[in-house]
């Protein structure tokens, strides 16, 4: 990098002035980070919550259980106060999500909206599940004819979902499965007694279904200073050890490290400032949430990854004459498409056998059974529905949890009955696709506004036809497996849960190849204002069966790169 | 949870719809007065004075023996808390007025406070109280328990297992505790008598 990407403003306040800006700081927003800096831009991070520094901010990661006041459990006043975040936190990461009371939303039908307000984000918390997409993906929507086809295809991505495996340290099994590319791997884990027979048996069986071990953000061996992993199975607290890939523990240190990095909390992005002559972005506008002034910061190039929601207000709130319905906003998608993955159905059941064989360890990782629907191979296809789902399961034995409801009694015989090891368990659970729908959206209200003067969401969202015929299968072929692996007391489940639940909100500022029918181009950059960049889970065209943080991880590093060309070649 | 009996799943929410519209009409027709004292406002403050029954309550559900039992594990303390802080409403008032009932029962039967009766004579009392609290079986019993929250008993004895299984003496004498388990071992033998992990 030459001095040209420095700007000179001579006398101009120079703390005001960045290479980039880059607004949020979860899975994507890090990774911007990291790779803007190490290319040599002076980046100023800009993050609407507190600060969190690794390790030092994790109060609760050495905690046993009994130094907690209630146990580890939800207290009235955070379900009643928090109905939404106490669905995914406990008391001993309740520091990491938002207060819903500080931070309201409107719902028109029921949709979770899971935050987490501080340095690092939602990547402190998130499930660490890692799957590349493959072309299947890529191609689904233009054989399909829905929304728009996807401006890249897997050739495009794969080098760097290999490059920030690398450094990300994914741990995982090499299996070959075309729909399932293979990654930069860390030794895998291993599975326990059980979940080997269900393998074996599945394997057996159908020739169409594989069983893998989950390829997981958890750090099987030391990896660029961090970890290994110490099989606690408490991530969500964050890890003192450095056991998995977190903004904090990885990205930012990482950007730090260079020297180019401004880091600021409590900074709320207003709206992103527009020159109609020059037909650019020129900085942001933020407040400041601890003394509610407001500043601007001005820089050559803006990626946003605020998160899908927080990214889609972002542009709805930037309105200027050139765009009045919000910033990049000619084609009218920008709040439309909204996407979860649809979950929380499947099938578990009980298993008589390898009553002397246990596991010593807390492994932060389960089983994985990708897609076997709608594949390439005709006998696949699914007469209900298009698209697919993947399984997450586990085998354990029961504990004292899981026994307690079906012990009867009290005193010496239960408690001895308690304190040992149960049935050994299977529990299979699946993820689907959602289809883009345009009546699924992010809007602004017009007259609510929260504490700062901004006006408040408003999120409309309901799963379609196909989601609902998918959930059949997903659950059925739960069940099937399980009796086919010889499994008994098979319960089959399905918790209807809603949009949002499943913490993968996508799709709400597209990519695509056309500018008047998407947001973004194929290198995440704006049509309509390109020096702005979005890598976060709104740029996503279909929402595809996999957990998508590994992509919006891969799309952010080879936007960066694409970026700092397009710069350095005097085009941005 | 696993649930041995499977039902089709169409044919079971028309049957919990039937069978809470059933429980809203027996509710009903057993009069405001008993939906009046499951609802009302807990009469939390009186919780924390009955910790020295509490602790004798629950080690006769997990007494000592070879490992600490309850009382060890000071789950009184813990089973106040919870019941304050974490309990619907319906579950804390039928609980302190359970509390009541065992006490009034302890005199009508014996003339003689729970904490000074023998270890038989408790057993006793909680059989009485547990046969008197037993939720209806399968669908009844979950549409019971949302509508008037757990009984007396199940909420005792649910308590005192969660405070002695997080316990210090209960997760690491009772149960296994494994602080920091280093690695993964996905088989191990299972000794004889060994205990199951406390955590997951």
């Amino acid at each position: 990098m030459g001095d040209t990407l420095h700007i000179n403003k001579g006398t101009v306040n120079s703390d005001r002035y960045f290479d980039a800006i880059v607004v949020g700081s979860g899975i994507s927003g890090g990774w911007a980070a990291k790779e803007l800096c190490q290319k040599g831009l002076r980046t100023l991070v800009l993050e609407r919550g507190r600060d969190v520094q690794h390790i030092r901010d994790y109060s609760t990661a050495s905690m046993s259980p009994w130094e907690f006041t209630h146990r580890l459990n939800l207290t009235n006043t955070d379900r009643e106060e928090n109905p939404i975040q106490s669905g995914q936190f406990d008391e001993s990461t309740r520091q990491f999500f938002v207060n819903e009371k500080e931070h309201p939303y409107i719902q028109e039908k029921p949709f979770h909206w899971v935050r987490g307000y501080q340095v690092g984000g939602r990547s402190i918390t998130w499930g660490r599940q890692c799957y590349r997409l493959s072309d299947l993906d890529f191609d689904a929507n233009a054989k399909d004819g829905i929304a728009v086809d996807w401006p890249i295809r897997y050739k495009d991505l794969a080098p760097w979902y290999d490059y920030v495996e690398a450094f990300a340290g994914i741990s995982g099994q090499a299996e070959g499965i075309p729909h399932l590319p293979d990654g930069v791997f860390l030794p895998a884990m291993e599975m326990n007694v059980l979940e080997k027979h269900f393998k074996a048996q599945i394997q057996k069986r159908y020739s169409e279904r594989f069983v893998t071990i989950g390829r997981s953000a958890n750090l099987t061996k030391g990896w660029e200073g961090r970890g290994p992993c110490q099989y606690r199975n408490l991530c969500m607290r964050g890890c003192p050890f450095g056991g998995y890939f977190s903004s904090n523990a990885a990205t930012l240190p990482a950007a730090a490290a260079t020297g180019n990095l401004t880091m600021r909390p409590n900074a709320i992005v207003q709206e992103v400032l527009y020159d109609t002559k020059a037909g650019k972005a020129t900085g942001v506008r933020i407040i400041d949430t601890e003394t509610n002034k407001t500043e601007a910061f001005f820089a050559r190039i803006i990626f946003l990854n605020a998160s899908t929601i927080a990214t889609t207000a972002i542009l709805l709130r930037s309105t200027s004459a050139a765009f009045p319905t919000g910033l990049g906003n000619s084609s009218g998608v920008v709040g439309k498409y909204l996407m979860d993955h649809h979950f929380r159905v499947g099938a578990e059941a009980q298993f008589d056998g390898f009553a002397d064989r246990y596991y010593k360890g807390r492994r932060p990782n389960g089983i994985y059974i990708p897609r076997f629907r709608n594949l390439p191979d005709p006998a696949t296809k699914h007469a209900d529905f298009i698209r697919g789902y993947g399984y997450q399961g586990d085998g354990e034995r029961q504990g004292w949890k899981d026994k307690l409801p079906g012990l009867p009694g009290f005193g010496a015989a239960f408690k001895q009955q308690l304190s040992t090891p149960g049935l050994w368990t299977m529990w299979l659970g699946a993820w689907g696709e959602t289809l883009p729908q345009e009546t699924n959206t992010v809007a602004l209200d017009s007259t609510e506004k929260d504490q700062w003067g901004l006006p408040l969401v408003r999120i409309h969202f309901e799963f379609g036809s196909n989601e609902l015929a998918m959930r059949k299968d997903m659950k059925a072929s739960a069940a099937d497996m399980l009796s086919a692996a010889g499994f008994k007391n098979i319960h089959e489940f399905d918790y209807n849960s809603p949009g949002g639940a499943c913490v993968h909100e996508m799709g709400t500022v597209r990519m695509g190849r056309d500018a008047k029918t998407s947001a973004l181009n194929a290198f995440n950059q704006m049509h309509d204002v390109p020096n702005v960049f979005i890598t976060d889970g709104s740029c996503m065209t279909s929402s595809a069966w996999q957990n998508p943080s590994l992509t919006y991880m891969a799309l952010t590093a080879r936007a960066c790169d694409y970026a700092v060309q397009q710069m350095k070649a005097g085009k941005l | 949870m696993l649930t041995p009996n499977k039902t089709a799943t169409g044919n079971r929410r028309v049957f919990v719809k039937r069978l809470s519209l059933g429980i809203a009409g027996l509710a009903a027709a057993w009069g405001g007065f008993t939906v009046y004292q499951i609802r009302k406002h807990p009469k939390l403050s009186s919780i924390d004075a009955q910790i020295p029954l509490l602790d004798e309550l629950a080690e006769t559900i997990i007494p000592q023996t070879d490992t600490p039992g309850a009382k060890a594990a000071g789950c009184g303390a813990i089973i106040a808390i919870l019941i304050k802080d974490c309990t619907d409403r319906s579950s804390q008032n039928r609980f302190i007025d359970g509390l009541d009932a065992l006490k009034d029962y302890c005199q009508s039967q014996y003339d003689t406070p729970f904490e000074a009766l023998s270890v038989e004579r408790r057993i006793a009392v909680l059989q009485h109280f547990e046969a008197k609290g037993k939720p209806a079986a399968g669908m009844l019993g979950k549409a019971q328990r949302k509508l008037m929250g757990d009984s007396f008993f199940t909420t005792l004895k649910n308590l005192t297992v969660t405070a002695w299984c997080t316990s210090k003496v209960g997760a690491t004498q009772g149960l296994a505790y494994d602080y920091i388990p280093g690695a993964y071992i996905a088989d191990a033998p299972l000794q004889p008598g060994q205990h199951s992990w406390a955590t997951q």
